[in-house]
């Protein structure tokens, strides 16, 4: 790596000054708003290019207290949530992502629900599922440590990861080995060695009817070394071995910035990233602030070039045009789309970008468009309906060709739903 | 907006109703565009191309009970819980033998349709199931991970390109990646049915839809790689919606794999020129209490090959179809203390089918090993891999690099 490169990103991470750096306008507020809340309308659109990137990236990560009809939405969601059914428990966590205020807090936990990648495939229980989502909602911003430590106590997770088959004299490694490769480090930081020892650290940490339990007299109290420290370890000292490495703030920095900016940061940007993560305590609602706010985040490399989720693509829909839909069909064509929420299809959670595009999907997604479209009032369109939603849904960026084509047909139809369902299945709007 | 409101169905919304097929489908196009009329006649099928499918699976089968050295104590002193015992299982040739989870695959074995592979995997096998899976996907063994799958390069590397189809998920294995057009995932074929939105002609709305999301239209980057992705979809679809009748699908019993071998065996049987299949099988991953679940685990395997066998014969493609089992790595030659097994190393691979020479090949495990020992990787699995694209009459230079010997697989 070069002192060049490195200085490169070093700037590359600094907070963008309007003016100075390059406009803020309604893309870039569209682009912050979208990667912060699913996507939004053009009001709050509008609101955010008033407020300007530093103070607009604090408001839309902050949690002010619950207006008092999202808290009744809330409690009222509470009675559901000890459900046992997986579509049930879906929908409401879409009604989630539909009606809270500040959604940032529902896109950080799916980001850590793809990160602890956990499947109710096998933990059987759809409210432990749940409970763990909880625990990651409310632990997702804070430091890393504290979740991480939450996390190997979470029922659902040992269920995963086979934490009640890891006992003193025969431990089980499945946790270990996944905690290290895919939580914190990543492959190449640590030996077969490291994840043995581990496995023994976390003997004992078992859970019962859903609650975690200690067992001690499973516990593996024996000498053992991992990453370089020697002694009775527990499971709580090899997390923090973990995250006193450099990859660990590599690796989580890594996977949070592909989640939120791009997906190719250079080997530098990592490096400086990493290091920043970790030296700040691994604090990760500040470190998100500083990839919201950077000159990175703003450039031409980040925006337009992710690859939506379907949840970002089906939540982000409704909450720009201010749609209604019924939620349970909602999670049920997510799952089609590739995202079952609650599922999914590994420990290594979702891989995203064009892994979500193929024939199937891409049928889906124009299927879903159709679905979303039928459910809008098209009265709300009257006049100029292409420009408004190329406005609305596309920051007002869109080639001349295919705006002619749209233009052409509502002057040849009058049909605005139509206009609609085609602009949220154009490639650009499955990019965020 | 009240909370209720946001729970209970309303007037406008979304129904389950709208992702069904029939009706609501848009028409074939008749006319289209340069571009997309090539892309749907692309690998247009006289029925008599070679096809592979390739079943995964995933997790790390235990290769130790699925071709059993049954006549080696060693197996059995190393396994009290896990060993099939000797009287139970059937055997094959050389000491080795199939759990009765696997007896659907007897008759095949009888037939000379099924060949075995033993101690199968990469030079220097790692026990982490992504580096794993990236390897067999890949058909790399280098540090460096490359974005592109042996499959996928094989696409590549054929003239006009050649239809790869991943059946029975929504997901693409990085085998495929690399082909010229992204493969379609097959879940079900009511997916590729487009559904109507707004006031204007159905024929119209189609169109509508070919002409602003999948040409290039002055596109950069990332938007003219979704377009061309778009155009790829709508060119399946197409494809499918031209058919005279529908796949006939079978095999809906013997699980979800079954279901997915059959609609393999349907979209063969569819002639629409697709020549790489890939399927596959999950939850091999069996770290405790792993007798019964692995058991089952067989049962629907060696159930769906021999009912997707069966299928291809009454269709009259058996002849030209040949299948690949194969799963990442296996697993330990001792149990552990959860009734499972860790992850392990050397495992046997299945090539079945009409064309194949059935028998044993490669070497039997060597159990001699300490408790943490594996099966020793005696066969480099890329082996497999040049076998299998020499039947295809595929050169295999770009699809895995190095030089490997063919293995007598193919009568």
């Amino acid at each position: 790596m070069s002192t060049a490169a490195l200085r490169a990103a070093e700037a590359a991470l600094e907070p963008y000054r309007p003016g100075q750096d390059g406009p803020f306008g309604p893309v870039e507020a569209g682009h912050l708003l979208r990667r912060t809340s699913f996507g939004g309308t053009l009001g709050e659109r509008q609101q955010i290019e008033a407020w300007g990137p530093r103070r607009a990236v604090e408001e839309l990560t902050s949690f002010p207290t619950p207006a008092p009809e999202y808290v009744q939405t809330l409690s009222l969601l509470q009675t559901l949530a000890s459900t046992d059914s997986l579509i049930v428990a879906q929908a409401i966590w879409v009604t989630r992502m539909l009606l809270d205020p500040r959604p940032f807090r529902e896109r950080l936990a799916l980001f850590w629900h793809g990160h602890f990648a956990t499947s109710v495939a096998k933990v059987g229980r759809v409210h432990r599922m749940v409970r763990q989502i909880e625990t990651l909602r409310e632990l997702g911003p804070g430091p890393l440590s504290e979740l991480v430590a939450a996390v190997s106590r979470d029922p659902a997770m040992i269920v995963w990861l086979d934490g009640n088959a890891n006992r003193r004299h025969h431990p089980n490694e499945n946790f270990a080995r996944e905690l290290m490769e895919l939580f914190t480090l990543g492959e190449g930081h640590y030996s077969e060695r490291d994840v043995l020892e581990a496995a023994r650290a976390f003997t004992g940490w078992h859970q019962r009817a859903g609650r975690y339990r200690f067992v001690p007299g499973e516990h593996d109290d024996g000498a053992k070394h991992v990453l370089g420290r020697s002694g009775n370890l527990g499971g709580d000292d090899v997390v923090s071995a973990c995250l006193a490495s450099p990859a660990c703030g590599r690796h989580v920095g890594g996977r949070l910035f592909r989640f939120f900016v791009h997906t190719t940061p250079s080997a530098e940007l990592l490096e400086v990233l990493g290091n920043r993560y970790r030296a700040d305590g691994y604090d990760t609602l500040a470190f998100v602030r500083l990839l919201l706010g950077s000159r990175e985040f703003f450039s031409a490399r980040s925006l337009r070039a992710i690859v939506k989720s379907p949840t970002m693509l089906a939540v982000g829909a409704a909450r720009s045009l201010g749609l209604h839909p019924d939620t349970q069909a909602l999670a049920a064509a997510l799952e089609q789309l590739g995202q079952s929420l609650y599922a999914p299809p590994s420990v290594k959670g979702w891989d995203g970008h064009h892994a979500w595009l193929n024939a199937a999907t891409l049928a889906g997604r124009v299927n879903l468009a159709a679905g979303l479209a039928n459910g809008f009032d098209a009265t709300r369109l009257e006049a100029a309906p292409v420009d408004r939603l190329v406005d609305l849904l596309l920051d007002g960026q869109l080639p001349g060709a295919v705006r002619s084509k749209l233009e052409e047909h509502f002057a040849a139809t009058g049909d605005a739903l139509g206009v609609l369902r085609t602009m949220l299945s154009l490639p650009e709007y499955q990019l965020s | 907006m009240s909370a209720a409101r946001a729970i209970r169905s309303t007037p406008d919304r979304l129904s389950r109703r709208l992702f069904l097929g029939g009706a609501a489908a848009l028409p074939v196009l008749a006319t289209l565009p340069a571009y997309l009329a090539r892309a749907a006649h692309r690998g247009a099928d006289d029925g008599a191309g070679r096809v592979l499918v390739v079943v995964q699976l995933t997790g790390g089968n235990d290769g130790l009970n699925t071709v059993i050295p049954f006549q080696d104590d060693a197996y059995h002193r190393a396994r009290p819980v896990l060993a099939v015992p000797a009287a139970q299982v059937i055997p094959l040739a050389g000491g080795a033998g199939l759990p009765p989870s696997l007896s659907a695959l007897a008759p095949l074995w009888e037939q000379g349709r099924l060949a075995v592979v033993q101690g199968v995997g990469p030079p220097r096998p790692n026990r982490s199931h992504f580096r794993s899976m990236e390897i067999w996907h890949t058909a790399v063994v280098d540090d460096v991970a490359p974005t592109t799958g042996w499959l996928g390069r094989m696409a590549a590397s054929v003239q006009g390109g050649l239809p790869l189809v991943r059946t029975g998920g929504n997901d693409l294995p990085l085998a495929l990646a690399g082909a010229p057009s992204q493969a379609p995932a097959i879940v079900s074929l009511e997916a590729f049915d487009l559904h109507g939105a707004g006031s204007a002609p159905r024929h119209i709305q189609a169109r509508l839809l070919e002409e602003t999301c999948t040409g290039p239209e002055g596109r950069q980057g990332e938007a003219a790689r979704v377009a061309r992705e778009v155009a790829a979809a709508f060119a399946f679809a197409r494809r499918l919606q031209a058919l005279p009748s529908r796949p006939e699908l079978d095999g809906s019993s013997h699980g979800q794999l079954g279901h997915a071998l059959g609609l393999a065996a349907g979209l063969i049987g569819a002639r629409l020129g697709t020549r790489v299949l890939y399927v596959t099988h999950e939850g091999y991953d069996t770290h405790a209490r792993q007798g019964a679940q692995h058991a089952r685990l067989l049962r629907e395997l060696g159930g769906a090959l021999a009912a997707f066998q069966e299928q291809l014969g009454r269709q009259g493609d058996d002849g030209r179809v040949a299948t690949l089992v194969f799963s990442e790595f296996g697993r330990r030659i001792h149990e552990n203390a959860s009734g499972g097994t860790d992850h392990g190393a050397g495992n046997p691979v299945f090539v079945l089918g009409t064309p194949v020479r059935g028998g044993m090949l490669g070497r039997s495990p060597d159990l001699s090993g300490g408790e943490t020992a594996d099966v020793p990787v005696t066969t480099d699995f890329r082996r497999v891999y040049v076998s299998l694209l020499h039947w295809l009459r595929i050169p295999a230079g770009a699809a895995v690099p190095g030089r490997f010997e063919i293995l007598p697989l193919f009568a």
